[in-house]
């Protein structure tokens, strides 16, 4: 009993994460590539914006 | 102080590869042009300034043609960035400072940044930055964006420029015979207030002459009238230029333009040590590479040591990761009990999504050595090779470029790739090329052809997979020929490139590259396919097999084993792995494993998955797809590499003995429905039908929907052609 419901439980969280996944991609209006594979303009996707601190970060500095 | 800064210049001058600096983002860089079709954005703090950067796609010129143009134009007029920094070429800089001038017209606080200036002084040049500065009437930065040199000088000058106030725009002479039509059209401009809420009059007044799509659409708009008025002013003076210079006035306002950089480049700002037709080592090496007999062999012989070196040193890691997933198979069997939990983390997670992973290795070499191609600049010649095979089938050369970031050297995407027909001017080759474009070898599609190839050919698994790239080339371009044939009829456009200087690919930026796209692969693998393997091992598994037929089954092994001699029953419930067994009681084993084997197949064939995949053999039998190949085939619609894991999930859950964990591969050979034949036929069919779900809505994004739904009924239906010929061909043949 308690091997199905765990089953279930995980069956159930992958419908909801691949769903989640697909409704992503239709709604999403830029950076169509997130999620695919090798996708080199993928690695931009979910993050809001790379950011960088000039005043800290010490690629900052000139070579 | 919070503001924006935007990032614009030629293509392949270096945005993004300041904007990755500055921002300490890791966005793609390729040393080819049209890189970037769309913006990116990051941010960057400095003197307690918070900088919005914006990364925009590449551009000649502010005249919109192509969408890249229209996307970089629409983000400096409608957003109005605070700074532009506008990244030049410094060994280019004649051409590049023509969209330089088209900044300072349309009166944008630019700040030039003068990149590689390492390459120039390389090639003998020097530029007096500061003079040039004096000369534009705005900074101009000395800067190595590959290195980070100048970074510092270029921000603190971005912060110059943000507090400054605004820039009156520049005014370049176009002539008499223009100038007169400009302040004629200027007049009724700022007469009516046309558009100048957008533009300065008189930056509206030469798109009108240079006969700017976007802003004569957005003139007939606001106001037809006075729209109509103007184009009446350009169509007069275009016909009196015509009749008295026998140009057009596009081209002779080019002219000035350009007439007027010479004039600020003559006046010192450039020395060049070297005479100007000296060849270079990049021209040098174009002699060769891009000759026109030697090139395309070269060409082919790249491509063919590429997969050499790709099977040959990702065979061991590869064996590898197979024997890791195997013991890690046997380990958990022997853990678990049996049961459903068992068979969905044994059969559906780690045989489903480590027949995926376990190609790992393969798709690694193969990036390290499609980014090898790409920083070095060879891409770009292929694509400048490749423009009169492309002309021939109706499409662009530009179009190139998109099919090999779809896959053309395979283990591309056929998402980037879509995206980059943005860089194609003529809408019908656009549709031609992002409808065809999915048909090159994607990353996706490596695996499924990489076990294919190590279960079927594996003693020429390189020169298998340059065959099929040569397929994949063939058929988009025939694809694409009967497209340009019937429904995106036209004429074709002709193809300019600039050929990139070859550049030596750092190891940094090799190993960047190669990490960032096979971490892509790995971690699609372990998220979305997993989630898709999950669930396809439950339509494997339910509704399960009625208690009825269960207890027939059991019925059967009871009647086998009371036929058996009591010991062997015994010796065989008490065997381990570490004795052989008796023969008796090898043959008893063996008589139950067919009865359990027909169990199994039972269970899988009524389950959800089972019913829909032998519904459909009717059909697929054409081709030579059993119901098992069905449903992977149905998984690949979500995403390619699906096909392994649903083939690696089906193929284990028919798996009786499970002392015997052998590779997916080796489990296929073994199978009496697979042969050769078979292989090529799933091959075919991979290779051509449907693209995945993310590449349709990207079409779809690109296009339309009625294009998206296209590109999937016309694509399965051609690949189902295509591997039923296959099929029928060779079994006819007798294969």
């Amino acid at each position: 009993m308690m091997e199905t419901l765990i089953v279930i439980l995980i069956v159930a969280g992958a419908a909801v994460y691949v769903g989640l996944i697909f409704y992503k991609g239709f709604k999403q209006k830029d950076g169509c590539a997130c999620g695919c594979t090798c996708c080199s303009i993928s690695d931009s996707c979910s993050q809001p914006a790379a950011d960088n601190t000039g005043d800290t970060s010490p690629v900052q500095e000139d070579r | 102080m919070n503001f924006c800064v935007a990032l614009g210049g030629n293509p392949n001058a270096g945005k993004t590869t300041l904007f990755n600096a500055l921002t300490g983002s890791r966005q793609h860089v390729g040393n080819y042009p049209g890189v970037t079709v769309d913006r990116k954005e990051g941010r960057y703090v400095q003197n307690g300034h918070d900088m919005h950067i914006v990364d925009l796609p590449g551009t000649y010129s502010l005249t919109a043609y192509s969408i890249e143009e229209v996307v970089a134009r629409d983000f400096l007029v409608n957003e109005r960035p605070r700074v532009t920094i506008n990244i030049v070429d410094a060994s280019n800089l004649e051409r590049n400072l023509y969209l330089t001038i088209q900044f300072l017209e349309l009166g944008i606080p630019t700040c030039v940044a003068l990149n590689m200036i390492d390459v120039a002084r390389g090639r003998g040049i020097e530029v007096d930055d500061k003079k040039l500065s004096r000369l534009l009437g705005v900074p101009v930065v000395p800067i190595v964006a590959r290195s980070g040199f100048g970074k510092k000088a270029l921000m603190d000058a971005v912060e110059t420029v943000a507090e400054a106030p605004l820039l009156q725009p520049l005014r370049v002479s176009y002539g008499r015979d223009l100038e007169t039509a400009i302040l004629e059209m200027e007049k009724i401009i700022n007469g009516s207030n046309f558009l100048t809420d957008l533009y300065p009059s008189r930056w509206i007044a030469i798109k009108y002459l240079e006969n700017d799509e976007q802003i004569l659409e957005k003139g007939r708009e606001t106001d037809p009238q006075i729209a109509d008025g103007l184009e009446a002013i350009t169509r007069n003076v275009g016909a009196h230029i015509e009749e008295t210079l026998e140009t057009y006035p596009e081209a002779m306002i080019a002219d000035h333009r350009y007439g007027f950089i010479n004039s600020v480049l003559k006046q010192g700002v450039i020395k060049e040590r070297h005479d100007r037709n000296r060849l270079f080592l990049s021209d040098r090496i174009d002699k060769v590479l891009v000759n026109r007999f030697a090139g395309p062999i070269i060409m082919l012989l790249v491509l063919m040591g590429l997969y050499q070196f790709v099977f040959t040193y990702s065979e061991v890691p590869v064996a590898w990761c197979e024997r890791a997933f195997e013991w890690l198979s046997d380990m958990v069997s022997a853990t678990l009990t049996d049961g459903l939990l068992k068979s969905l983390i044994v059969s559906g997670v780690i045989d489903g999504v480590g027949g995926v992973l376990g190609f790992v290795p393969l798709i690694m070499f193969m990036f390290f050595g499609i980014a090898v191609l790409e920083d070095s600049g060879y891409l770009a010649r292929v694509a400048f090779m490749l423009d009169r095979v492309f002309q021939i089938f109706g499409l662009h050369g530009s179009s190139v470029m998109a099919y090999i970031v779809s896959g053309g050297i395979a283990g591309g995407c056929a998402v980037p790739g879509v995206m980059a027909t943005r860089t194609l001017r003529s809408p019908k080759e656009r549709i031609a090329t992002l409808l065809t474009a999915p048909f090159m070898n994607c990353g996706a599609k490596l695996p499924i052809f990489a076990l294919l190839i190590a279960a079927f050919f594996p003693h020429s698994r390189a020169q298998m997979m340059f065959i099929l790239t040569l397929i994949s080339w063939a058929g988009a371009l025939l694809a694409a020929k009967f497209l340009r044939m019937t429904v995106v009829k036209g004429a074709s456009t002709p193809f300019v490139m600039e050929l990139p200087p070859y550049r030596l690919p750092t190891f940094r930026g090799l190993m960047i590259h190669t990490w960032e796209r096979t971490w892509q692969y790995a971690k699609k693998a372990g998220t979305v396919i997993l989630g898709i393997s999950v669930l396809l091992w439950a339509a494997m598994t339910f509704p399960r097999l009625p208690a009825a037929q269960v207890e027939t089954y059991a019925n059967q092994r009871v009647g086998i084993v009371s036929t058996a001699a009591p010991q062997v029953v015994e010796e065989l419930e008490a065997a381990s792995t570490s004795r052989p067994l008796s023969t008796a009681a090898a043959e008893l084993k063996d008589i139950l494993l067919v009865v359990d084997a027909r169990q199994a197949g039972a269970a899988l064939r009524h389950s959800l998955a089972g019913r829909v995949g032998t519904r459909l053999e009717s059909v697929t039998r054409w081709a030579g797809f059993d119901w098992r190949t069905n449903i992977a085939l149905i998984g690949g619609f979500a995403a390619k590499e699906v096909i392994v894991s649903t083939l690696g999930t089906a193929y284990s859950l028919g798996t009786v003995d499970t002392e015997v964990t052998d590779s997916l591969a080796t489990k296929l050979v073994a199978e009496p429905g697979w042969r050769i034949l078979t292989a090529w036929s799933l091959i075919i069919f991979v290779m051509f039908y449907a693209p995945c779900f993310v590449t349709v809505v990207c079409i779809a994004r690109e296009s339309s929907w009625k294009w998206g739904a296209f590109s999937m009924v016309f694509n399965t239906s051609l690949a189902f052609f295509l591997a039923v010929m296959v099929y029928q061909a060779g079994a006819a043949l007798g294969y």
